[in-house]
């Protein structure tokens, strides 16, 4: 290979420096094989990537690109599972993370004014700080960005009580092509006017428009919480307890399940404490403003547990218990990660009350297709998460663990479910999200996406399959 | 593929086993302050891939990414996969130097370092030189504004005329029957320059009851030379240490460096393939005896803080030492717990100097945290840390002092 940047690269990257700077711009071979993928195992190829410090940079790149006729992939910190911000040949990346800034925090209106490049995690200690609380909180929070879940509707473990990055978004500016600022919603809590582009941009992986200024909305931070941890003999047992609160009117904050291959994962990668002859475990976590309150939970979350067999109950006491308590859940990926080289993490949600039947497909499938699966989630809102764990080195068992991902999928619609709770669709899913909205919908969103991208030059290539063009 | 990548191949492994997950990126100083994807492990872990691959060639962008690394292996604690960041790293450095060369600022450095006599003899002889364009101070050198335009450090450290070696190596013996014999590896900067902490080591073990031993022969740690890539120096540097204290027969070697203890405990014995004597931080060690110091000498009033350095992160108890010292003492003057008692000061070793824009970018929260709660001073446990935070400081014209907590006794 002759130098680091190819001659056409090379008239990119100058331009692209004259628009914005030297050291806003990324064009050499080495750094741009960091950028060909998130944390899914798709890989693509960009050009060049720019890293704008505002507004008016990110219009600049993207007018530049639009004249241009290059494709444009918005990027945060690309933690993402699904191949969301994986570029399109030749792409150019605009990656928001040097937009960084938490522009206000307005504790009389419970909101907060954030540029994209904020990481999550910083909102959450920002916010907490004031006694404030902002609910969502992906796997990935202390690397992602708040643009990337808001792209992406980000979910967490919290979504069972307090729903996911959706539901928080009050106002948004987003540049859109050919490089226009579009702003929507702001401070108010109430909104009834006009279509809300804004909300058409929460979920939409960066095919409309680039969030540039997000304003979100704040509760007050609940002061007592308790955790638990429940064994079951049973796993069917466990799964059934997820219907059996929602009609008990109990939303817990968190309600994970781990099946004894995950709870095995665990005990033999880190000395959890979990008992490893548990067919199920739940980890049930309920909060409140008044202690009163979170202890009337707890008794109907016990009452519950016991009334379908759980075997063992166990409250922490302390903050300290609480927390051993999670650090068994909280390392679950890296047990997975170390029982075999390549983890799939999948994400169908179905009603909760077909939590059961998912759990028993899930298995089934996978044993059908001879892979190894540990089934962890968040499943008292219903999401699943199994997590296959193969060698992508193994090319067989790679067809195989996508066949399985796919009848995983189809069994989800069949429950009323949908192919993605919380990780979106990127590339992963652009097929299976295809069977669950069908031609007609898909029409519709290719026909919204010819509005505000009328190149189709907004990270092509995701979100579904263009006719004649090839699944995975 | 050519043959100059042959160390790499033994990672291939590790490379496929890379989830590619991102959770490195969670705890890296380096792409918290640039926020470029290319410099965080997962990125490299990439990047090294590409040249197994032959994507790419061993060039000027490829060495300044596996540099702009702080080796504070922060990301290897919460990788998933296990993959053993520290020694992938020095091994691509090592690469890079066979394709590359290593560069002269790091060559002359290790030079410097890897003879402590020479060291010494060299800081003596430019002491002379530094009095001419640095004003000494209560903690160190100031460089006058016409240096300080050059340097990455606004404040020098001091070196004395003789080295702590030179003054206490040997067998010093408690009053009464000793409760043990413990080497002590002094290591470079307490060797050379803060002396006070090898003297508050020496004494408070010694107040303990414990016989101390001191060897003359002892080297550097290896960890500037492991860290540069030079693996074969570093091996020959921890065999060299082996030698001189296993003739000692002690019970098990103290160090007050986080780094230097990390150096052994991590590196040491896989380098060599052999199993080490016990190395511990000497606050860590402490506690676990219950013998912490109780009373802490300052004036009354003080604001105190901690700086954890990224070197104890794997060492629980000595993690907490110093932090218990000064909880248990909060009587007499005011523990400040910061915010940001856990975040890097972007020193790394020879980090900081050859990367001084991204070492001030780093430690710029931690500085003005300081500052801004006023603390006059800052306790840690590692000489590096120590080095570059009271640089930043007097950058921030902060007064503050920084030592080591034995100091304090």
């Amino acid at each position: 290979m002759k130098g680091n940047v190819g001659k056409s690269t090379e008239t990119l990257r100058k331009n692209l420096i004259r628009i914005l700077s030297e050291e806003s711009v990324l064009a050499d071979a080495t750094d741009l094989l960091a950028y060909r993928n998130d944390a899914s195992w798709f890989v693509g190829n960009p050009s060049i990537v720019v890293l704008p410090r505002s507004t008016e940079e990110v219009q600049k790149c993207m007018r530049y690109a639009y004249e241009n006729d290059i494709a444009i992939v918005p990027r945060g910190s690309g933690t993402g599972l699904s191949g969301g911000t994986v570029p399109a040949e030749g792409a150019i990346i605009i990656d928001l993370s040097r937009m960084n800034k938490i522009l206000e925090l307005d504790k009389d209106n419970l909101t907060i004014k954030v540029q994209p490049g904020v990481i999550t995690a910083d909102i959450h200690s920002a916010v907490e700080k004031e006694g404030l609380f902002y609910p969502p909180d992906p796997a990935s929070q202390g690397a992602s960005t708040i643009g990337g879940n808001i792209a992406c509707r980000a979910g967490g473990p919290r979504g069972v009580k307090y729903g996911t990055t959706k539901d928080y978004v009050l106002g948004l500016e987003v540049v859109v092509p050919p490089g226009n600022v579009i702003r929507y919603g702001g401070k108010v809590i109430k909104l009834s006017v006009g279509y809300e582009i804004g909300r058409l941009l929460v979920g939409s992986e960066g095919t409309l428009g680039i969030i540039t200024e997000a304003t979100l909305k704040l509760i007050p931070r609940p002061m007592y919480k308790k955790t638990m941890l429940i064994s079951y003999s049973e796993l069917a047992k466990a799964t059934q307890t997820v219907s059996k609160l929602i009609a008990s009117k109990i939303i817990p904050t968190t309600l994970e399940l781990m099946d004894n291959e995950t709870v095995r994962a665990i005990e033999q990668f880190k000395k959890a404490g979990y008992p490893t002859d548990a067919d199920g475990l739940l980890l049930i976590e309920c909060d409140g403003y008044k202690e009163k309150d979170v202890e009337e939970q707890i008794e109907i979350v016990i009452n519950a547990c016991k009334t379908l067999g759980a075997t063992e109950i166990k409250i922490a006491e302390n903050d300290q218990q609480a927390a051993q308590i999670w650090a068994g859940r909280r390392s679950m990926f890296a047990a997975y990660a170390n029982a075999a080289p390549t983890v799939i993490s999948e994400d169908v949600t179905v009603p909760r009350t077909k939590v059961p039947d998912i759990v028993k497909a899930i298995k089934e499938i996978s044993a059908h297709y001879g892979i190894r699966v540990g089934i962890g989630g968040h499943v008292g809102d219903g999401n699943m998460h199994p997590n296959y764990m193969v060698d992508k080195r193994n090319k067989d068992e790679m067809e195989r663990v996508e066949k399985a991902c796919a009848e995983v999928a189809k069994a989800a619609l069949e429950m009323g479910g949908v192919v993605s709770g919380e990780h979106g669709v990127g590339i992963a899913k652009a097929q299976y999200a295809m069977w669950q909205l069908g031609d007609l919908y898909v029409d519709y969103m290719k026909a919204l996406k010819k509005v505000f991208d009328p190149k189709n030059l907004m990270n092509p290539g995701k979100l579904w399959i263009e006719s004649g063009g090839e699944g995975k | 593929m050519t043959n100059s990548l042959a160390p790499l191949e033994k990672y291939k492994d590790d490379l496929v086993y890379c989830l590619q997950c991102g959770l490195c990126l969670t705890e890296c100083p380096v792409f918290k302050s640039t926020r470029l994807a290319s410099l965080t492990s997962r990125g490299r872990m990439r990047i090294l891939a590409g040249l197994l691959d032959g994507d790419i060639t061993v060039n000027k962008r490829v060495e300044e990414v596996f540099n702009q690394c702080l080796l504070c292996e922060a990301c290897a604690k919460v990788c998933p996969s296990g993959i053993p960041v520290g020694e992938i790293m020095a091994t691509a450095r090592s690469v890079v130097n066979s394709e590359r060369g290593l560069p002269l600022t790091k060559k002359l450095i290790l030079w410097a370092f890897s003879d402590l006599s020479r060291t010494g003899k060299l800081a003596s002889f430019f002491s002379l030189p530094a009095k001419l364009v640095t004003k000494e101070n209560e903690t160190g050198l100031k460089p006058n504004s016409l240096l300080n335009k050059f340097l990455p450090l606004s404040e020098l450290p001091k070196f004395g005329d003789k080295t702590f070696l030179d003054k206490f190596a040997g067998v010093h013996k408690p009053k009464g029957e000793p409760k043990g014999r413990i080497g002590y590896f002094t290591g470079c900067m307490t060797n050379l320059v803060y002396q006070k902490t090898g003297e508050a080591v020496l004494n408070y073990l010694l107040k303990c009851g414990y016989e101390v031993v001191i060897p003359k022969e002892q080297g550097c740690c290896g960890l500037p030379a492991f860290a540069s890539g030079e693996i074969n120096k570093a091996k020959e540097q921890v065999a060299f240490n082996i030698d001189a204290f296993s003739k000692e027969n002690v019970d098990l070697i103290v160090a007050d460096c986080a780094s230097c203890v990390s150096m052994w405990e991590e590196h040491g014995g896989k380098l060599i393939n052999k199993k080490l004597m016990e190395v511990v931080e000497i606050m860590g060690f402490l506690d676990k005896n219950n013998i912490l110091p109780d009373k802490l000498k300052v004036k009354r009033g003080m604001r105190l803080g901690y700086h954890a350095p990224c070197h104890t992160r794997d060492n629980e108890i000595s993690r907490k030492a110093p932090r218990k010292i000064l909880q248990q003492n909060s009587t007499d003057f005011i523990y400040v717990p910061l915010e940001t008692e856990e975040k890097c000061c972007g020193g790394g070793g020879s980090f900081g100097l050859l990367n001084p824009e991204l070492m001030l970018n780093i430690q710029k929260d931690k500085v003005t945290e300081i500052k801004e709660k006023n603390i006059d001073i800052m306790i840690t446990t590692c000489p590096s840390c120590r080095l570059y935070l009271a640089s930043g400081l007097a950058r921030h014209e902060q007064n503050s002092i920084v030592c080591h907590p034995l100091e304090l006794v």
